[in-house]
This record gives C-alpha cells, structure tokens and sequence, in this order.
C-alpha cells in the first residue's frame, strides 16, 4: 500500500516537485494551496478512511497560514500525524513556531530531492 | 508520467507570471498609501514565495536576487526602514528585474547575474548587515573516517512526543541502521499499568552505549528534530573504550547492571513496539471501503491531475485580447450577414447556414472569453484571513459564509474586485457589525454573520457582501451630508441617501479608524467597480444588516451598447448606463441660466445635454421632442442625453484610442460597427462631469 503525504503550499512549483519527487519514490500524493484547503483534503481522506503518512506544509500562506493549519490538525483525527513545515533559512523563528504547534520536523527551502525524501522516509513509519 | 525538470520550470514560470502581477499591483498601492501594511505584506508574500519557488526550479540567480529583496521587505515591514520614493523606486526596479527574468528565462540567467549582482549593492544600503544566503537544507555529511565509535547516548523524551507526530521507534529504528547499542537501559518507571495507560503519552526514556562507523553528525542527523524540545545528549565516549569493553565497568558495578538491564528492557521495548503496531492494524481494520478501490479512486485523481498539468500553456494576455476582439469583431459580422439575408429573403438553406453561422460565432466567442475567466474563489480565498484579522483587532465576533467561489469572472476583473470587496468587508466589520455585548443586548447571536456570495445572473456576475449588523442611519447620514454640504435640504429616496455614502468626500465616522484607512472611502469603491464596468447597489435595513450587491459584466472587451444616431453618426452608449429611454414633452424641459437645461424627471431636476451640441455633429433634428431622450447614471447624478434616434442594441468590441487621442472628449473608445464604420462610445462620466463644471446640478 502506497504511503500518503500531503503537499500544503501556495507554490505551485513547490507543489509540482514535491508531487514529482515523491511520486517518482513510490509515495501517493495529496496537494493543497492553503491551510484551509489542507482541511478540506484531510477531512475528505477522513471521511473515506484513508491513512495520511506525512504531512508538509509551508508556513507563510494567504487564507489559513501553516502555523493555524498545524493548529487546527491538532484538534483531529489526524494529530498524531508527523508534520514537516517548509521554511526558509531566513525563517528560523517560524521554525521554532512550527515546532510549538505541533510539527514533528522541518524542511528549509530550496531543497534537494534526495534531501526531501530523506526527511519524509524519517517519519514514515 | 515523470515530470520533467522542463516542465517544472513550465509551472514556475506560469506561476511567477501571477506573483509578480500581484507585486507590481501592491507596490502600486503601497506608493499611493506608504502606510498601507497589506500591501507591504502582499508584496512580502509575492518576494517570498516566488523566492522559495525560484530556488526550487534551479533559478539561483533569481532566488539569490529575491532573498536580498526579502532582507529588505523585512525590514520594511519590521520600520527599520521607511517607504519612502527612493524605496519604491527601487522595489519598481526589482520588479523590472525579475520581470525580465521571467519573461526570457531561457536566455538570461547569466546575463542578468551581473545587473542583480550590482543591483544588489544598491539593496543592501538599507539593509544594515549583509545576510548571507544558505541553500543547504540539512547539514551535509562529513567525511566519514570509519573508526569505530562509541557513543553514549540518553534520550529523554516528552510525555507529549506522539503529538508532534514523532515516533520514538523510529529514531531507534533510524540508529540501528547505522550501528547497535552495546547497551541500552530502558526506564520505565513512569509507566502505569496496562489498565491506566494512554495510548496517547509517551512514558520511557532510554540511557546507552551505541557503537558505530559514522560520524557523529550522523547521529545530529537523526536526532534534528527532537534534540532542541527533548533531552537528547549524546558524546563521544571511545575513549573509554578498549576493543569493546568499557575500561570503565572496572570500577563501575553500576555500568555492568546497566549493560544487563539494557539487555532485558529491550523486551520491553519491543512490547511498545508491538503496542504501536496494533493501534496501527486497529486504523487499517476500521477501513471501511476496501484498499483497492481507494487506490483506484486516487490514482485516477492522480493521472488527471497530470493531465492537466501536462495540457497547459502558457499564452499572453496580450494574444488572449486579439483573440477576444477578433471572436467578437466576427460575432457582429455574421449578425449582420444575417439581417441583411432576412430583409432580402434569400433561400431557406442560405438562410439555416447563416443561422448556424451565428450560433457558432456566438459560442465561440463564449469560449474564448470564457478562456480568459479564472474562479472568483482565487480573490475570495483571501479574505478568510483579513477577516479574522479584522474582527479580531475591532475584537467582533464575525463568520464569513462564502459561496460561488468556483463562479468565473475575467482574469482583469478579478484582480480589480479583490481591492473593493476588501474594502467593503473591511467596512462591514467596523461599521455594519457590533461588538458581541451589543448584538447579545439587540438579542442577536453575539457572532456575526457575513456573506460573499458570487452568482451569474442574467448575463452579469453578481457579487454580494451581506452582514447582519446595525443597518446605515439613514437619518445619520442625511445630516452629515448636509453637514458636508454635499446636500441642502431636499426631499430624498431611501436609494439616494445610500448612494450618498458612496460620494466623494462623505464620510459618517469622525475618528479615522485604523481598519477602515483614512481618505479611501466608499467612493473609491464605486469608482473602481465602473472601472471594471461595474455598478453597486446598496441594500439596508435598520438593525438587520445591509447587502453591498455589485453587478459586473462577464468581459471587460465587450460591452452591450445601444447604437444611436446623432446627425450622420452613429454612436455607442453603453448599456449598463442606460435607465431609460423615452420622447420627451416640451414642458418637462426648463431653460436655467447660462444657457442650460433642466429636465424634469422622477421629481427631479437633472441636467439637459443636446449630444448634437455636445459633439458639434450637424443634425436636422434640434427639437427635443423631434429626438430620443435617454437617461443614463453617471457616477453621482442621472442626466439626460438627446439623440435624434435610437437604432438598435449590439454587442461592442471596445477599442481603445491610442495615446495620440487620448484628449479626445466625452468618448471612450470606439467600435467598428457591422457595415465597417466606425462608432464612437460614449463616455457618460466625463459628460457627467462637464454638466457640473459648467454649474448645472
């Protein structure tokens, strides 16, 4: 059975290759532009019972930004699933923000396939 | 279907496109308003995202470039910095810059390296200290030496450990792949018993020797993200060690019990181990549609995904405008192949190839423009979190119902919509909505409802922001506009006085309220929904709420005119400012000084303008009544236009003079009519505004 992870960036480039990277790996992918549709897309595999592996998700987004969208994951079914943020090295405080909400992990932007895969392989269980 | 590095820079590109419309929007914005922090924070979105974007797809030049103007957004946003001219300046360059990149990527990498190279330096000005860019995510593996190591390690991790999604096992699993523990103690002493346990805490902690062949960033590896909120030590501990055998157990009996112990616990470990997997086989039992068609489903989801990913290209604006010009220029072509065969009753099967013509042309007119309508959804999507931030700095309590997100508007009116709709949200939630104790004490629910709602109707997008606020005063704003001089002391419709609030320099709130901004007002609103061709209609009700409903046309290309001759021309009257067209009765017309006229309409005096004259067309036709009299809305005033008659109505491809006309006067634009003339639009708003300058009101 093909892992889930669940892509949550306003980049659709960022979106692109993460689905590119991780598909390629054997892993089936779920996108969302936003936290709020990150819900919507958790609450729809909810509904139909599909397990979600990882998720990731990038901090700095118009509607529901990252930090709320991990929030409100907590509140879920889904709160024990492992969260990356996506952040930029610039970013460290939004690191550490992430972290106090819930993230299990992060992943700075730009990054490497190889550096993606080695991250989410970590909290695929 | 991989997807390839080309393609990727494909998307990229496409959205890059979007992000820098959005910069250059909000930099626009933020010039006319330096204090305006939305803009700030737009464009800081618009840096980054494209910054982060950039860097993925390989554009390092362009990543680097967007990180320093990052750096600087910061600290415009932090006001270690002012906006001020040289600073806008500078962002419209870097605008330009990556403007450039964008739109000739394939070429210019490393061209323009060297322009953001000294460009920078230009940046960095305002930037205090130079902060470097890293581009590596993770620490890089250093050179392995291959000693064989021996690592104490301890591991203490939080009850809370399972919510951050992090599974202790799997950092056990993650050291085992790269050595073993030599010893292990396992501490279980907060650990209930079975009855009392929660699945939800975790309760060991782990003390040991590992041995490995990897550096011990390697283990920094493993631990990354949990050694900052868990106690997690490990050192380098080899020296105690000669081949295997801690030297130190000699006088340690402690260390040996350790050893021992770590042996035994490791059952225990391995009960946790089994605990996990079955509340994990618990999940997979309670699957209630089978694996195999959850996999169907999703794959099928996923091919089209890729489809469409695969399908899309990206066209310019530019050649999108041809296209709907063209489709519409054909559209009356064959509308007036067709009157001309149905005045001269040609063959029936001429006549049913004509008509299949026209439905063809018609339709694909549609879908070219339809080629141009993006989701109404992409502007509505972002007001979830202004409002939020809105009620929670006015400290109301306000839900935002949304629905039609998915109702298509043309790409340009979507981008014009999103400022006003802000504005009138904004508006709603500082004046409409009342703080929670007042609504509690007016028996409302103390959370406020509002609505955006998106709907196609009768060939129009309707948009409508409802709330269930306070209503308008309507008597509150009869007295400031007359306070304001903006009225004296007529009689006025409950539809004047609302339109009254969207006039220019009203304004019923005396303190200038951070939310609501200074200056910009409702007017501002109006204007730029007309410049989307637009028109708003306001709707209240004392202590129920009020509706904002504003119409816009499917297309800004086109527009349903009313042909009209003047003399021997022919001209275009939009028919959106059309209220009525009648033969007019001599008496209703009075003569006031300086040669103008008053027409009186609906109980009202409104101003009289001859077109003949207006233009200066000779025409036979100078008597009034001899004429066609049409009504049409101006921004603040209706005002009556005469033409000696009306012809018909017809779509209109708009186009616009080019700069060498641009004082032409009272006209808009023109169309190429279906005989190949050309007929003028009429610009109702500069002739509004030419009857108030020469005095008649």
């Amino acid at each position: 059975m093909k892992k889930t992870v669940l892509i949550v960036d306003d980049s659709a480039t960022l979106r692109a290759s993460v689905q590119y990277v991780l598909t390629e790996a054997g892993y089936h992918v779920e996108e969302a532009v936003d936290g709020q549709k990150g819900l919507d897309v958790l609450e729809k595999l909810h509904i139909h019972d599909v397990k979600i592996d990882v998720i990731i998700t990038d901090i700095n987004m118009p509607n529901m930004d990252g930090i709320s969208f991990i929030r409100e994951i907590k509140k879920g079914p889904f709160k024990f699933v492992p969260i990356l943020v996506l952040t930029t090295e610039s970013e460290h405080a939004k690191k550490l923000e992430g972290k106090a909400a819930g993230a299990a992990g992060w992943l700075v932007k730009p990054f490497k396939p190889e550096q993606l895969l080695w991250v989410v392989k970590k909290f695929i269980r | 279907m991989a997807l390839s590095p080309e393609k990727l820079r494909q998307i990229f590109l496409e959205e890059a496109e979007d992000i820098l419309l959005s910069f250059e929007q909000n930099l626009i914005e933020l010039e006319t308003n330096p204090d305006d922090t939305d803009s700030l924070n737009n464009v800081f979105r618009a840096v980054h995202t494209m910054k982060g974007s950039a860097g993925m797809v390989d554009f390092h030049h362009l990543a680097h470039f967007l990180h320093e103007v990052e750096e600087l957004l910061v600290r415009m946003q932090k006001k270690m910095v002012t906006v001020n001219d040289e600073i806008i300046s500078l962002l419209f360059e870097c605008y330009d810059i990556a403007s450039v990149f964008i739109n000739d990527s394939d070429n210019i990498d490393n061209v323009l390296a060297k322009r953001i190279e000294q460009f920078s330096g230009r940046i960095q000005k305002f930037q205090g200290i130079q902060s470097p860019i890293k581009s590596a995510a993770l620490p890089d593996k250093e050179e392995s030496d291959f000693a064989e190591k021996y690592i104490h390690i301890v591991m203490k991790f939080n009850p809370d450990i399972f919510l951050t999604g992090t599974d202790p096992l799997m950092l056990l699993r993650e050291l085992s792949e790269i050595g073993t523990f030599i010893s292990l103690k396992c501490d279980t002493a907060t650990l209930p018993s079975l009855d009392e346990l929660n699945f939800e805490v975790f309760y060991l902690s782990w003390d040991g020797v590992f041995k490995t062949t990897e550096p011990i960033s390697a283990i920094d590896n493993i631990f990354i993200f949990v050694k900052d909120d868990h106690f997690i030590h490990f050192e380098d501990v080899s020296s105690n060690f000669v081949d295997g055998i801690n030297i130190e157990y000699a006088d340690q009996k402690l260390g040996e019990i350790l050893h021992e112990e770590g042996l035994l616990q490791k059952e225990d470990v391995e009960q946790i181990v089994q605990t996990q997997k079955k509340s994990g086989e618990l999940l997979v039992e309670q699957k209630k549609i089978d694996q195999k068609t959850i996999d169907r489903v999703l794959k099928q989801q996923q091919q089209s995904k890729q489809i469409r990913q695969a399908t899309t290209i990206r066209v310019s604006t530019g050649k999108l405008d041809n296209l709907v010009n063209r489709s519409g220029e054909m559209v009356i072509a064959v509308s007036n192949i067709a009157q001309i065969i149905s005045e001269q009753n040609h063959a029936h099967e001429f006549t049913k190839i004509v008509e299949k013509l026209q439905r063809l042309s018609s339709e694909l007119q549609e879908e070219v423009m339809r080629v141009r309508m993006v989701p109404v959804g992409t502007t509505f999507r972002a007001f979830n979190r202004l409002i939020r931030d809105t009620s929670l700095a006015l400290g109301k309590r306000v839900e935002l119902y949304v629905s039609g997100s998915d109702t298509e508007l043309d790409k340009n009116i979507n981008e014009g919509i999103s400022a006003p709709l802000t504005h009138l949200l904004r508006n709603a939630i500082d004046h409409g909505i009342e703080t929670p104790e007042e609504r509690i004490k007016q028996g409302k629910p103390p959370e406020a409802s509002l609505w955006l709602r998106a709907f196609q109707k009768e060939g129009k997008i309707i948009i409508e922001v409802e709330d269930d606020g306070q209503g308008i005063d309507k008597e509150a704003v009869v007295q400031k506009a007359k306070e304001q001089g903006l009225i004296k002391n007529e009689e006025l419709s409950t539809e004047e006085i609302y339109n009254l609030i969207m006039t220019p320099g009203f304004s019923t709130v005396e303190q200038v309220s951070e939310i609501s901004g200074r200056g910009v007002g409702m007017d501002v609103v109006r204007k730029s929904i007309e410049m989307l061709r637009g028109t708003i209609e306001i709707y209240s009700e004392s202590g129920v709420g009020t509706l904002f409903r504003i119409k816009l046309p499917l297309t800004l290309a086109v527009i349903d005119g009313m042909l009209i001759s003047v003399g021997d021309q022919i001209l275009t009257m939009p028919m959106l400012s059309i209220i009525e067209a009648f033969y007019l009765k001599k008496e209703n017309l009075q003569q006031v000084e300086g040669n103008r006229e008053l027409l009186h309409y609906n109980n009202n005096y409104i101003p009289f303008i001859r077109l003949h004259d207006l233009f200066g067309f000779p025409t036979k036709i100078t008597e009034p009544e001899d004429g066609v009299i049409l009504v049409v809305e101006g921004h603040n005033r209706q005002i009556a236009l005469m033409a000696d008659s009306v012809i018909g109505q017809q779509q209109a491809v708009i186009k616009s003079f080019s700069h060498n006309f641009r004082e032409v006067k009272y006209v808009s634009g023109a169309t190429i009519l279906g005989n190949g003339n050309i007929s003028l639009i009429i610009d109702v708003h500069n002739i509004e505004l030419e009857s108030v300058r020469g005095g008649t009101v």
